[in-house]
This record gives structure tokens, sequence and C-alpha cells, in this order.
């Protein structure tokens, strides 16, 4: 055992220098060779990885529950959980921390003064770069709201830094990551429900390949501070329900491809800010249960409207058809009403602001 | 081996002081947090997950006795015992479903199917 976490400590050493450009390679070690405040966290580096948070038993193999990984940054910013239920597994082929997604989660302590810049994170699913702003405390490392929400199965990597990361950075830093066993693009996922969830932190999502997406429940529900929504190929997409809901500071929705949609239950739901939404974008859906889908929302009356003309425009007259708005602005009498006129006498029951 | 868990909130205080025994110090008091899992007919539950070792079980279902940690007398005893009757561990032909009455436990190494079998779902926000 001592021979075993004498090792451990060894290659902490080694993992330490090279993370503070120790006279290693470039890559994610350089975003931090100007002593920038962040954390990059890299379970590929074995003696990073312990079973205890005093750092005192190194991890040794597969299976073995993970109570601290150390930052690789050079700034001592270590993920600890002293709870053992909701420690990760570390798993090889590729170096991960598995995630149970009930409750594993890891915690950094941030600074005073927060992180402001990019996150990239490296999943076994995935591989992208956010734009965050992290107030001072502590941070979820691996599952979002006491390990419930992860996009992906296992973390793979991760650097957070204060400081926005140029394009060519982000990309070197996904690419070092992809090297170490993480997929590359979210293109191959069918399911993202519950993805993003209750990612206030993220104030801008980068745009991932949706394009094999079948289910966004509740992807980006409460991501409060998102303010534009990326225009994601979400053409194969038939559950958007609470995809958005809650997303508080969302003012203009892009417009997106709906063709495969057909449950919108709550999709904008508390979008309590939401007042632009562009024309034609029910125009192809498949299906019509907008079941509280703009509840609490401040739809402009030209956006209003452009949704109730495009749901006649997609001529859904069978199945599900319901649909609420509340808040914002009622729809107008020349082109608003006649389309709700039209949708009831479709078998829909609609129910607006303003009571029409 | 893994071992997922389904308490009722009501059970979970004393569900925190069993985790206590079980595991390693006071922070495993923190085990069970909230009830964001629901069954069918909507009682809440808190999960936990966790890998265990091949003690475990065994400690489980044990006589329970004070960890040597607990000098200041921390865990309540009589609570972890109650847990402990309460702990059902899904075995064989029995109904794998959670229950407001007992503290549902299954083996496997995917928790979320665990869960799933149980006939738990996340509970979901309201408009």
């Amino acid at each position: 055992m001592r021979t075993l976490a004498f090792r451990g400590l060894r290659l902490s050493r080694l993992g330490a220098m090279r993370g503070v450009g120790g006279g290693g390679p470039a890559g994610i070690a350089s975003l931090f060779a100007g002593g920038q405040q962040g954390a990059w966290f890299d379970p590929s580096t074995l003696g990073t990885l312990f079973q205890d948070t005093a750092a005192a038993t190194a991890i040794t193999g597969a299976g073995q529950s993970v109570a601290r990984i150390n930052d690789r940054s050079g700034r001592d910013n270590h993920g600890i959980q002293d709870t053992a239920s909701k420690r990760p597994t570390y798993q090889t082929a590729p170096a991960r921390l598995a995630l149970d997604k009930i409750d594993d989660v890891m915690l950094v302590t941030v600074p005073a003064g927060g992180w402001t810049g990019t996150m990239v994170l490296a999943t076994d699913v995935g591989t992208a770069s956010y734009e965050v702003t992290i107030p001072a405390g502590a941070y979820e490392i691996g599952g979002r709201d006491n390990g419930k929400y992860f996009p992906g199965g296992a973390l793979v990597g991760q650097v957070i830094r204060n400081g926005s990361l140029t394009s060519g950075e982000k990309a070197a830093a996904e690419a070092e990551m992809v090297a170490n066993g993480a997929v590359a693009s979210y293109g191959a996922v069918t399911n993202m429900a519950l993805f993003w969830r209750n990612r206030a932190e993220v104030t801008q999502f980068p745009l991932i390949d949706t394009s094999a997406c079948t289910n966004l429940t509740s992807a980006w529900e409460s991501c409060s501070n998102q303010v534009t929504v990326p225009s994601y190929d979400t053409s194969s997409v038939n559950n958007f329900r609470s995809a958005w809901y809650a997303n508080s500071n969302i003012v203009t929705m892009t417009l997106l491809d709906t063709s495969s949609g057909s449950g919108f239950v709550l999709t904008w739901a508390n979008c309590t800010s939401l007042t632009n939404f562009p024309a034609n974008f029910f125009d192809d859906i498949s299906g019509g249960d907008f079941d509280y889908a703009f509840y609490s929302t401040n739809l402009s009356e030209a956006s209003i409207d452009n949704i109730l003309v495009s749901l006649v425009a997609s001529g859904i007259a069978a199945g599900t058809r319901r649909f609420l708005q509340t808040g914002g602005s009622a729809p107008s009498v020349a082109v608003g009403q006649p389309a709700i006129d039209t949708l009831r006498a479709r078998g829909w029951t609609v129910i607006v602001t303003g009571g029409y | 081996m893994r071992i997922t868990i389904a308490c009722p909130v009501a059970m979970t205080p004393d569900a925190n002081h069993l985790a206590m025994v079980l595991a390693f110090g006071p922070a495993d008091a923190l085990t069970y947090n909230g009830g964001t899992w629901q069954d069918g007919a909507g009682n809440l539950y808190s999960a936990a997950s966790g890998v265990i070792g091949s003690q475990f079980l065994g400690l489980a279902t044990s006589p329970l006795a004070r960890p040597s940690w607990d000098t200041g007398n921390v865990v309540n005893m009589a609570g972890a015992a109650r847990a402990q009757a309460a702990v059902a561990l899904i075995q064989g032909d029995a109904s794998p479903l959670a229950s407001p009455t007992q503290i549902t436990a299954i083996l496997g190494d995917d928790g979320l199917a665990a869960l799933a079998l149980m006939g738990l779902v996340p509970v979901e926000a309201a408009p």
C-alpha cells in the first residue's frame, strides 16, 4: 500500500509540474502559465486521483471511488467529495470519472472574485466549450444539482479558466481532451434529456451537433443566464418538453427546425423575458401538444401572432391539440384572433393572454 | 458492486444516521437530502447510489456499533437502527417498487435503471 501511495504522490508531482508549464508540453498547461485563476481536472493523470479527501491513498485501479481530484492548473483548486455515496467511480479506457447521475459530484471552492471565462467540458459522449460566470464558493464538478444532471455519463476532462479562451485555445484544449479519450462531438447522442439542466453559470452555450437527438426534455431547463440560443439542428427532435423552461434571460428565440416535433409541453414556460418569437417556427410540426408551452412569457403581439399563424400553417387537425400562453401581449384582432378561430375549428383548445 | 437506495423523505434523518455508521464519518450525514424522486402516487424520495465493498452487506445487516470516530455521540444509534429495520434489499421475486414505508435498495451497476425499476421518476418543475 505504501508503495502504491508513493507512486501516486510521485505521479501527482509530475502532473503538477506539467500543469504549470514546468518543462512539459504546452497545451492546456499553457492556459494557466500567466498565473490565471481556474481549475483543470484530468482523470488521465492517475496521480491526481485519491480514495480519500486528504490525498493519502491514491486511486490504483478501475472501480474505485474517487474522493479527491487534484487541480492540475497549479492554483490548488482541488475537487473534493466528503460523502461516500456521492463519489464518482474511476474507470479506464478511457480514464474517466463515471457519474451515476443520481448523486455523484465533487466540489471545488471557487476563490473570492469568482471566475468569468471559459469552461471546456469533455465527456464520454461529447466535448464542448462554454462561456461561464461562476461566483465564489462551492461549485459542482460532475453532476449538477447534487449530482443529477450532466451532459454525458462520465467526466473525461474539464478546464475552467478565469478569462475567456480564444477559439484556438478552446479547440486545442478540446483536442487534448479528445486525445485522452473524450468523444469529440455530440453528434451520435439521441437522448439529451436533462443534460445541461440548472447550468445557471453558463452565459453562452456552444453550437453542438444535435442532429441525431430525438429527446431534448429539460435539456437546458433553468439555464437562467442563457441569452442566445444557438442555431441547433433539431430536425430529429420529437420531444421538446421543458427544453428551455425558466430560461429567464432569453429575449429573442432562434429559429429552429421543429419538423419532427410533437411535444412542446412547458418548452418556454417561465421564460419571463421571452418577447420576440420568429415566424414559421411551427409550420412543419408533427403534433400539437403545446400545453403550458408559453406560460408566463412576455411575447409581443407580433410574436404571439407569429406562433398562432404558424400553428395554422402546420395543418395539425388530429391527435393532441392544445395551446397555452400567459403573460405578455394578447393576440391581435386582425391576425391572431382569426388564427385562433381556425385552430378551434380544427379541434384545438387554445388559451391565450387576454382571454379571447 | 453498486447499491442504489431510495429513501422516503420522512425517513431521511434516520437514514443519514445509518449512513454515518456504515460509511466513513460525519460527512455521510449528507447522503440523503431533498425529495427529488417520486413514485406514481406522488410520494417523494431521496436517492443515493454508490460503489460498495464486499463487506458492506454483512455490516449493513449486522447489529450496529457506534463508529470509532464518533467520540462525541454525533450518531443517533436508535435512529440508525430504525433505518436499518426499514431497509428492503430487493432480491428474487420481491417487488422492486419503492414504498413510503420502507427504504428500498437494489444491487446493480446502473443506478438510474435501479430507480426506474423502483418506479421512480425525477420530480418535474411545475409551471
